[in-house]
């Protein structure tokens, strides 16, 4: 391994890259992330939180996904157990992870993980209290749907630092608790913070890239200023609520039987293959 | 030593329940609060409006009343509530 590009962190070879994708009682699509990895030549292993603290050490791996899913049963506030829990039992691991600027996904339930854990936004490093919340969509209902997405980073983000600015992604959302917020007092000075900073990723929009502005369906659950992912201020924690291991593929996307040309992958490919060619020592 | 022994077991821990009420900031819009209150209204009833809020009833073992209360404090602020969106009550009496 070597240090790699501006953010410091692992470089490796693609077929060495480990990746962990971390469950609990609760997750759900950790086989669907685990398999876009394997796809793409990563190892990629599933492992139980108390697996990894009995017989393993989270610096054996490269990258740290948390999947999506309801962890302990959404139960307080959905992610904040699963939170609270990877701070206690594996803290120490956890800051120096994230020290050597490995990167760290999160997926829906694991996006509200990293909110909850305070790395995400994550201005100063991780907070000590979070700075956001991802709370009960508006209109209230879970929904599971297919959204559009526009990627607005100038390219601090690793996860899609190779993706153009300004492109649409069409990418599934199955969740009840996805509107992003900032606290009333403080919403618009910690907005101009994300922008500023280039941490802001993806913002919901229509098919044609016009922005949701906040009105149904185009924006799914009411999230301020149509907010669906964002980063961290090194661009190397990425969370997002809509799920890209059920964009994968040609046969996931639910309008396949009506084109005339059929890609061989859907858009969520982009983000696992941005991510994986960032870590990638070049050959 | 011994003096460090009895003064240990001289504290005397008392049983405290706290209930920490957990509930919405204002601005924030209450969805699931105006979704009650939509289905009551057209059940017949004459509502207004609805608030949700969330109870914890958690009984511990701490040495006061004081003392409780700030341990009590403490779980609202790292778990049971999130700064950004919620507000918390604390009322803790002896058991």
């Amino acid at each position: 391994m070597e240090k790699n590009f501006k953010h410091g962190g692992l470089k490796t070879k693609t077929e060495d890259i480990k990746i962990c994708v971390l469950r609990v009682g609760g997750t759900n699509c950790d086989a669907e992330t685990a398999r876009a990895f394997q796809e793409l030549g990563a190892q990629t292993e599933i492992k139980h939180i108390n697996e990894l603290i009995k017989h393993g050490n989270l610096l054996d791996y490269n990258m740290l996904v948390l999947p999506g899913g309801f962890s302990f049963g959404d139960y307080v506030r959905s992610g904040v157990i699963f939170a609270r829990s990877l701070n206690a039992k594996l803290g120490k691991q956890m800051s120096q992870f994230i020290d050597e600027s490995r990167p760290i996904l999160g997926i829906c339930n694991g996006f509200q993980i990293l909110v909850e854990y305070g790395l995400l936004p994550g201005f100063e490093g991780a907070d000590q209290y979070s700075q956001a919340t991802l709370t009960t969509n508006i209109p209230q209902g879970f929904k599971c749907k297919w959204v559009y997405l526009k990627n607005e980073n100038k390219g601090n983000c690793l996860f899609t630092n190779k993706i153009s600015q300004n492109k649409i992604l069409k990418i599934p959302i199955a969740h009840g608790e996805g509107r992003f917020l900032f606290s009333v007092e403080k919403e618009k000075q910690l907005l101009e913070k994300l922008v500023d900073n280039d941490m802001l990723v993806f913002r919901y929009c229509n098919e044609d890239g016009i922005l949701a502005n906040g009105v149904y369906p185009a924006n799914p659950n009411g999230a301020y200023h149509d907010i669906a992912g964002i980063c961290n201020k090194d661009g190397t924690i990425f969370g997002l609520m809509p799920h890209p291991e059920r964009a994968m593929y040609w046969w996931q996307e639910p309008d396949w039987t009506n084109k005339t040309h059929i890609t061989s992958y859907g858009d969520g490919k982009l983000i696992f293959e941005n991510i994986i060619s960032n870590i990638s020592k070049k050959q | 030593m011994k003096v460090f022994k009895s003064f240990i077991f001289s504290i005397k821990l008392m049983r405290y329940v706290a209930k920490i009420e957990v509930s919405l900031k204002s601005g924030h819009g209450n969805p699931e609060g105006e979704t009650a209150a939509h289905l009551l209204k057209e059940l017949g009833y004459q509502v207004e409006k609805v608030d949700v809020s969330k109870a914890y009833t958690v009984t511990l073992n701490a040495c006061s009343s004081a003392e409780a209360k700030v341990t009590a404090e403490e779980m609202s602020k790292r778990l049971l509530a999130n700064p950004t969106k919620d507000n918390y009550t604390i009322n803790v009496v002896e058991q």
